[in-house]
């Protein structure tokens, strides 16, 4: 009895250890043909995320197909080589890796966040492969001298957290906890927030982490308000972010609730439903879609994708921006370097300015990293749909 | 102690969804000596087919029962096809197999409905409060269910002639099988009942879960860890099991740094099976099986 229960335990964590494959693959080969390497979460906990980026890169890759790539005196069609990297760091070194030696990709869009951004860079840096990240943490490109290749699109984890703590000092707030996910993007929000406190812009009187797998956090939430916070600050993606917000709206919290750009996706609003109700979150303008106003190149350009991306797929999803832009800044990197060599890429990446759907990027040799401060307003939600909050 | 309060009673509520799958596993084990890791995965056809029921359309009471069977076709089918063809081979060689109907259930799953979290919504909104604690309403609901199913497994087992013979089955097979009681009969009756059981737990969780296809391996690891606690061979010991597990979690996650709540349950499994494999419920037999 005992020892078979004991071999059952070992069965039962080799039972934990696996995963099941699901790999999307596109392959095709023709000779004007630009390998681009995408490595994104399409299966695994961030799969909120890898789908959103998957619907933007096809809608990118048609529009660009349709006029070609301009290298030189030769017109090229660009083919993305789409990876499933399920939400792991472990397989998305493998993923990055088989996309360098086996698809011989001229740049990588990917990974789709933090965690599985932060596992390959070293892999990208010693085979020189420019890449363009959608994970928003700040170690994705700093360093400078050893992020050469690495670039993002999502701003600064810094920036953001600025953007809240203005409109805290607005609000007449001092004192926030903070719930985080435990991996390497929830780790970066915890350093911003930790450091703005340090500076003492604001008191930090809780701070309390939850795994990517969890379904609850209410034992959390308790502790967070039994410190008496004027403000929640949450930083998890979907559906973290919604079980967040349902657990903090069932602790009678009557505070406010700030969200992280991660948690923008149209499932928070619709699985969290009344409960988000009245809550912020900092993020790209371009989530407000229809409601973005003026005739500047940015907005023009946001309101264009927000009304292709819907029509296409019928609602929009925040993180879509943050693909659509890799893409664009890789094509355009190849467009301003004439070549398709990958350092002559890198290169001038580095010296791009582009008005992309998240915003303005002012790269350069000591800026790898996502779109400018200006380009991040503070939503709320009101009706069930995210609004501009003034 | 208001915070202890609210602690203990968000662990006995994430407990009675530990409960509910471990249930299903000792119900397994009791009668055919397998421990089905694909328990897990049958909550999570569940909890997937009622959500995604649901999101179309259906209204929940057509969806759930349409979940119900749909997912008891598969714990028979899952019998029939793994486990029947296998019967003579040794108690591993039958959890090895478990264990690969669940990858194939759920690469199945994925294929059939993708990788997307679904969201059902909560049979009744709104959040119950009592003394101080206050506790999402779906969970009362989830105490429901695994209150119901607890009971109907105890009348089923106690009460009538079939469950009385699938005791017998799990006390002394040769015996059984000279009272004319057929033991694969028996198999395949208590794979299609813990399929059901799962697929009761599921539609409960199914609310509180946001189901993907992936929901299983961890369901099934905790309800094994639950039915572990309870001594494996009990259906209501593996509810204390789960019960406890999930106070256990909570007041670690509520007194240490949040971080350190799954290794704590995880601890606390390797811990018995170290120390005492027959459980902390009951006294420990001296006869090995």
């Amino acid at each position: 009895m005992a020892r078979r229960i004991r071999r059952a335990a070992a069965a039962a964590f080799a039972a934990a250890l696996m995963t099941t494959a699901c790999a999307a693959e596109e392959t095709q080969s023709a000779s004007d043909e630009i390998p681009i390497g995408v490595s994104i979460e399409l299966s695994g906990p961030a799969q909120v995320q890898g789908e959103a980026y998957q619907k933007a890169l096809q809608l990118e890759v048609d529009r660009i197909n349709a006029e070609g790539v301009k290298v030189g005196d030769r017109t090229y069609r660009i083919k993305l080589v789409v990876r499933d990297n399920k939400s792991d760091p472990t397989e998305a070194l493998q993923v990055v890796k088989s996309m360098i030696d086996n698809d011989k990709v001229v740049a990588i869009v990917g990974g789709g966040s933090s965690p599985t951004t932060m596992s390959t860079v070293d892999a990208v840096e010693s085979r020189g492969v420019p890449t363009v990240s959608m994970g928003s943490s700040g170690a994705i490109v700093s360093p400078p001298d050893k992020r050469r290749f690495v670039f993002k699109t999502p701003a600064n984890t810094d920036l953001i957290v600025e953007t809240m703590i203005e409109e805290f000092q607005r609000q007449g707030i001092t004192k926030i906890a903070l719930l985080s996910v435990d991996n390497a993007y929830g780790q970066a929000g915890l350093g911003a927030i930790e450091a703005a406190a340090k500076a003492g812009k604001v008191q930090l009187v809780a701070s309390e982490k939850f795994t990517d797998k969890d379904k609850d956090f209410t034992v959390q939430v308790t502790k967070l308000v039994a410190a008496q916070p004027e403000a929640i600050v949450v930083w998890a993606i979907p559906p973290g972010s919604t079980i967040a917000a349902k657990n903090i709206k069932a602790s009678g919290f009557t505070g406010k609730v700030f969200f992280d750009a991660g948690a923008g996706a149209e499932l928070f609003i619709k699985g969290a439903g009344a409960e988000s109700e009245g809550m912020y979150m900092v993020h790209p303008a371009v989530l407000a879609g229809s409601k973005i106003t003026g005739d500047s190149p940015a907005a023009t350009v946001q309101r264009e994708f927000f009304q292709q991306y819907t029509a296409k797929y019928g609602n929009f999803s925040g993180f879509a921006p943050y693909a659509a832009d890799a893409l664009r800044l890789i094509v355009a990197a190849i467009e301003k370097a004439g070549s398709l060599d990958r350092k002559a890429i890198r290169d001038a990446m580095e010296q791009l300015t582009y008005d992309g759907v998240t915003g303005r990027y002012e790269f350069s040799p000591e800026n790898h990293g996502g779109v400018t401060k200006d380009s991040l307003v503070l939503l709320t939600v009101r009706d069930g749909t995210w609004e501009p909050a003034q | 102690m208001g915070q202890l309060l609210q602690f203990v009673v968000t662990g006995l509520a994430t407990g009675a969804t530990y409960a509910l799958v471990g249930l299903g596993i000792a119900l397994v084990f009791q009668v055919t000596g397998v421990i089905n890791f694909a328990q897990g995965h049958f909550v999570m056809l569940g909890a997937l087919t009622f959500a995604i029921l649901e999101e179309n359309g259906t209204a929940p009471v057509p969806a759930a029962l349409m979940a119900l069977a749909g997912t008891t076709v598969i714990g028979l089918l899952v019998e029939r096809l793994v486990i029947a063809p296998a019967r003579g081979a040794h108690v591993d060689r039958l959890i090895i197999l478990t264990i690969g109907a669940a990858i194939v259930i759920e690469g199945a799953a994925l294929v059939a409905f993708g990788t997307q979290p679904r969201i059902a919504a909560p049979f009744t909104e709104g959040v119950v409060r009592f003394g101080g604690v206050r506790l999402e309403g779906q969970y009362l609901w989830v105490s429901v269910a695994t209150i119901l199913a607890v009971a109907a497994v105890w009348v089923f087992l106690t009460q009538t002639t079939l469950g009385k013979a699938m005791r017998g089955v799990a006390m002394d097979r040769e015996a059984a099988r000279l009272m004319g009681i057929s033991p694969r009969r028996m198999s395949l009756l208590v794979f299609t009942l813990a399929a059901a059981l799962g697929a009761i737990g599921g539609v409960a969780l199914a609310p509180i879960q946001h189901p993907d296809p992936g929901i299983g391996i961890a369901l099934g690891l905790k309800g094994f860890t639950a039915a572990v606690i309870g001594g494996l061979d009990s259906p209501a010991g593996a509810v204390a099991g789960g019960l406890l597990l999930g106070v256990a979690e909570a007041i670690a996650a509520g007194y240490l740094p949040s971080g350190y709540k799954d290794a704590v349950a995880y601890g606390v499994l390797v811990l018995l099976l170290l120390v005492r494999p027959t459980g902390v419920l009951k006294t420990v037999r001296a006869v090995r099986v």
